[in-house]
Parts: C-alpha cells; structure tokens; sequence
C-alpha cells in the first residue's frame, strides 16, 4: 500500500479509507478478473465446438460456407462466401486487407470495424479480422456487405443463418429452389461446399406430363419491392424533436409492415433494405430493375403536415435515350400512365379508410430512374414521434396493402405487355 | 521536486487548461450571437420607375396548393433582372412570417440567367437548401413554384436548373431532385394536378 500511504501524506488526499478495506477492494477486484477470465475461456471452448454453418440461397446457386466464432461473435471468410458467385480474389498487405468482387472493391483493416466498398464507407457489426490472409467479417454485417457487393435484393435471416439473393428471396419473382438439402453433418462440412446448382427449372412441383412439350414457364408471380428510402450515412427527414427517430428508422419498420400487410393478402413483397444501410439511388435503380417487379414503392415519411402522400414521378428533361436504348435518369418514362393510374387506385383505396391523401407528382430520383411501375408514399404527421408509433403506421399499412391489391389487375397487365 | 509539489503543479496546469477553455468557449458563443444578430440578407437592387404586373405562383401548405398571384413590382429593363427581381419577390413571401409556405429567412436567391434556347438557372445560396425542411412534399411545393413562377412570366423558358450555392447539388433537402432539369412543360402539368386535387 506504498502508493495509497505516498498520496495520503503528500496531498491530505480528501477520501482516507482504512488501508483493510483498500485491501479487500483489491483482492475482490482480481477475484472477479480471475472468474470472468475463466467463464470466458469455457463459454469460448464450448462455442468453437458447435460448428456453425451459412446456407446461401441465390438464383441457380445453392451453397454452404463455415462460420466460425470469434470474439463471442459468428464470422465468415468472405472470400469462401464469395467465391461460387463470381470472380473474387483477397489480398493482404501487412494489417490491410483488399478485396476484388466482379470489379467491385473493398477495403477492410485488421481489428477495425470501418471498411470501404468501392470508396464508400461502410460500418461493420464488429473488427474485421485478418487470420493467415483469409479476411473474416462478422455474419452479422452480410446484409450490409452484400447488399454493397451485388446489385440484387439480399435477405440475410440471422436465427435460420441463411442469406438469399435475389429471386432466391422468399416470396420473390421466381422461387429457383424448391428443394433444399438439409445442412451436412458439421464434421464433413469443407469451408465451401456447391449442392448442385440447378441450371434448369425445378419440377417438383410440376405434376407429370405424357406428351413431350417442353414444361411451361413458372407461372408470373405479383410481386412488389418495398423501399424504405434513406438509410445508412442518410438518416432522411429528422423528425420535429431529437426524440423522435430518424425517417430511414421510421419507414424501415413501415416497410416490413406493409410487407406483412402485402403477403397475407397473397402478394410477394420484397424489402429493398432490410436493414440500416447506404443505398444510392442508381444501386437502387439497379435492385429494381433487374427484378421486374410489378410495382416499386419507395417509403418516406415527414412532419410536413397531416396526410398520405402518393406520389409519381416528374421525369426530367429528356435526356440521351436513343432508340432502344432510354436514358438512365428517364427510365420511367414508359411506365408513367400505369404508374399514374396505380397512384389513382391506391389513393382511392386509402381515402376510403378515411386517411387525409394527396396525390402528387415530384421529381424524385428514385422514382424516375425505376423502368417499372413506381410510387413514392409519404407518412406524414407535425408529431414526429407519433411516426413511428405501431398504432399509427399499422393502419396505413393495411390500407395501402388493400389499394395495391385494387390495383393489381392493371399492374398485371402493364407487366405482361413490357415483359411478355 | 516532492510528489506534494508534483501534485500542486498538475492540478495548478489543469485550472489553467479549464480556464481558458471556459475563456474559449466564451468567446465562441460571442461570435455566435454576433452572427445571428447580423441580417445576412441581400440588401434590394434599388428599381425606380413604374411598377409592372407579374405573376407569382405561391405555395399554400396548409391546403397544399399552388396559387397564381398578381403583384405590381418595379422592374429593370433587362430579361435577366426582371427574372431576378421577380423570383427574388416570391421568395419574399416564403421568408415573411407569417408566410403560406415559411422558409428560413436566411435563403436567397442569388442570380437567375436566361439563355436564349429556353434553359433558365436560379441560383440559391447555401442555407436555402440546408435550411429547408425536409420532405417531399415541403420540397415539391418549393421547387415547382420557383420555376412555375419563371416560366408564368417568361414563357419562352422551356426548362430550368436550380443550382445551390453556384453549385449542382443531388437533393434540395433529401427528396426532391435537382441533379436533372425540370422540364416547363412536366411542372406545369403538375402544377396543374395539386390544383386540381383541391
């Protein structure tokens, strides 16, 4: 206690604890170091030896990779998760770590959370890890990663790990999967293992034919990509009060109840980003119109007066389209009318529940670079908090999910005549 | 020197790293409110003469609406001050308060330019957009009554480019773009359907 003793007597230190009682602080204090020490080695023994396994789901690929615990956490090698969906290659350059995908980059640092894609910041769940130059990143930041790294819809399902890509996603256009192997035995797993990727349509659920014509095409399912604009760096509109939650926060849970709302009423409905993540507008675009949906809803919400806003594009001044080929920043352009008419239906649908609604037409990136049908709806109430209230937004939901199921019909056949 | 000598000299440098941080921030709050009481705005391009009508189309929030409003205002002669002075008069109406559709009193509009192949750009300063509430409708309202405002009055603009702070910026305040043009005849159309909603 030389320390304790050396301040009391040279600044009349004001605190003066018995030197017994400093003592038992101590040795409880390295008591406790000791027991936690030993309950984290054994919880760490007994995690390493539960195996986990990822199961990816993406269209024509099925496949699993190895997770493994680090820190508590669950980690993947992302260059094993990577490899059966295109060209990948990662190299280690003393604590930094570069990862090439298809031409996309990414950047991540031995023991940091930060990483970037494509010169855009990114924030792991967790430090990236760098074992003998197999770079591992938390699983818990997949939706992030892939959803920077692919440019389709990605559903990373944490409980069931389980990541879906694309038209792999439940619910999506057309389910590539009808049968999925149960996952192997943990001690005959290797770190990537491909289970037969279908390269022709399943027919499972095809009942037998006697003539020889070729099998039907899956029929058309009505499908809807929910957008719950912002996110990630871009928290949107901030709500009237700083206790109120962002707008990405808001329309993130108004998108997963509309979802709901759609499917129960037999519709596939899929969300944009699941998650709190940065999505530009062109990545966005890319999402929508490689899936073909039959309706883009891009979600915002506002403390901008009392109302249901459904609104369509205002295309800008034409820019390049040329024949086939339309301009970027105008895709919507052909798909207007039937935009319009959905937005009439829908505004319909919610006025008939009583909702104060305006229907509008903005220029709105989002909706203007869609080539599908789109309409931005915007939740709005001056009570910012009231927003993200279950009570507030399950209503709307519901009713919004009624005016689309009004509006299928044309949908339907505005989709059948763009893509016949 | 003794540990107790030590010990005066770290606490005696810490009161003084304290003081001149409360000296600092002081000072910082000082030049703050120095700056909120200077009005920042553009002092009128003085106009002499007769007064001529002008159309303003003006923002209702509170029925969500576009209104046509015909004001007398002293104009230079040029096309280009003309169109200046007359953005310069709705945006007049948004800073006032009480105002049908309030801005920050701070946004300007700094320049407006005519060329002759119908292309107009207006010219924000930065806190018009910072400033600006954030939503699409809020933005809507804002954007299309700008440029409906240039195009009610000079009918041979076909479209107009709205630049913040002499620069391109991707959003007025989140939602609305303004990387693209806004095309006359699109706003108009519009324009036409928030007025014809009421």
């Amino acid at each position: 206690m030389t320390w304790y003793n050396t301040i009391r007597r040279a600044g009349k230190w004001p605190l003066r604890f018995p030197a017994a009682f400093v003592k038992a602080l101590i040795v409880l204090g390295v008591a406790l170091m000791l027991g936690s020490a030993t309950w984290i080695m054994s919880w760490s023994v007994r995690a390493a030896d539960d195996l986990q396994i990822l199961t990816i789901s993406a269209p024509n690929l099925n496949y699993r990779v190895e997770l493994v615990t680090r820190d508590q956490r669950a980690y993947v090698g992302l260059v094993e998760l990577l490899e059966p969906l295109g060209q990948v290659r990662g190299v280690a350059k003393g604590k930094h770590w570069q990862l090439v995908f298809q031409g996309v980059q990414g950047d991540f640092k031995q023991g940091k959370a930060d990483a970037k894609i494509d010169g855009r910041k990114i924030k792991l769940d967790a430090r990236f890890l760098l074992e003998n130059g197999r770079g591992l990143v938390p699983a818990s930041s997949l939706f992030t990663l892939l959803s920077q790294l692919q440019a389709m819809p990605v559903s990373y399902q944490e409980n069931a790990r389980q990541v879906f890509l694309g038209s792999a996603i439940p619910g999506a256009l057309a389910p590539a999967h009808t049968q999925v192997p149960p996952p192997a035995p943990a001690a005959v797993v290797a770190p990537v293992t491909v289970i037969a990727p279908p390269v022709t349509p399943p027919v499972a659920a095809t009942p037998p034919t006697t003539n020889s014509e070729p099998a039907s095409p899956a029929p058309h399912r009505f499908t809807v990509i929910i957008d719950a604009s912002h996110g990630g760096s871009d928290p949107g509109a901030s709500l009237a009060d700083k206790e109120a939650p962002a707008e990405k926060h808001v329309v993130l849970e108004f998108a997963r109840r509309l979802r709901s709302e759609l499917q129960a009423r037999g519709m596939a409905a899929i969300i944009l980003r699941d998650g709190d993540i940065a999505l530009t507008s062109d990545q966005r675009a890319v999402m929508v119109n490689t899936s073909h949906p039959d309706l883009y809803l891009a979600l915002h919400a506002s403390n901008f007066g009392t109302s249901v806003n459904v609104i369509t594009a205002i295309p800008p001044a034409s820019e390049d389209s040329r024949g086939a080929f339309v301009s970027w920043s105008d895709a919507q352009e052909k798909s207007l009318p039937a935009s319009r008419d959905a937005a009439r239906t829908i505004a319909t649908a919610l006025s008939s529940q009583k909702f104060p609604v305006h229907i509008f037409s903005a220029a709105l990136a989002a909706l203007n670079q869609a080539s599908v049908p789109a309409i931005a709806i915007e939740i709005s109430s001056p009570d910012g908090r009231e927003l993200a209230l279950a009570a507030f937004q399950q209503p709307i939901a519901s009713a919004l999910a009624k005016g689309v199921a009004a509006a299928r019909p044309a949908l339907e056949s505005h989709t059948a005549e763009a893509h016949p | 020197m003794t540990t107790r000598r030590l010990i005066f000299l770290v606490v005696f440098l810490l009161l003084i790293a304290g003081a001149l941080g409360v000296y600092g921030w002081h000072l910082k709050s000082r030049a703050d409110e120095l700056a909120r009481g200077a009005d920042s705005r553009p002092v009128p391009v003085p106009v002499a003469g007769p007064t001529e009508p002008v159309t303003l189309v003006v923002a209702f929030d509170d029925d969500v609406a576009l209104r046509r409003q015909s004001v007398s205002l002293p104009l230079p002669p040029d096309q280009q001050s003309r169109a200046l002075e007359i953005e310069r008069a709705l945006l007049a109406l948004y800073t006032a308060r009480p105002s049908s559709h309030p801005l920050a009193e701070v946004s300007q509009i700094l320049d407006v330019f005519l060329t002759p192949d119908g292309t107009a750009v207006i010219n924000t300063n930065a806190a018009f957009a910072d400033a600006h509430r954030s939503g699409v409708l809020g933005e809507n309202l804002t954007t299309l009554s700008l440029v409906e405002t240039l195009s009610a009055n000079f009918p041979t603009v076909r479209r107009v480019k709205i630049l913040v702070d002499d620069k391109e910026r991707d959003t007025l305040a989140g939602h609305v773009d303004l990387k693209h043009f806004f095309e006359v005849e699109r706003t108009h159309e519009a324009a036409q359907e928030l007025s014809a909603a009421r």
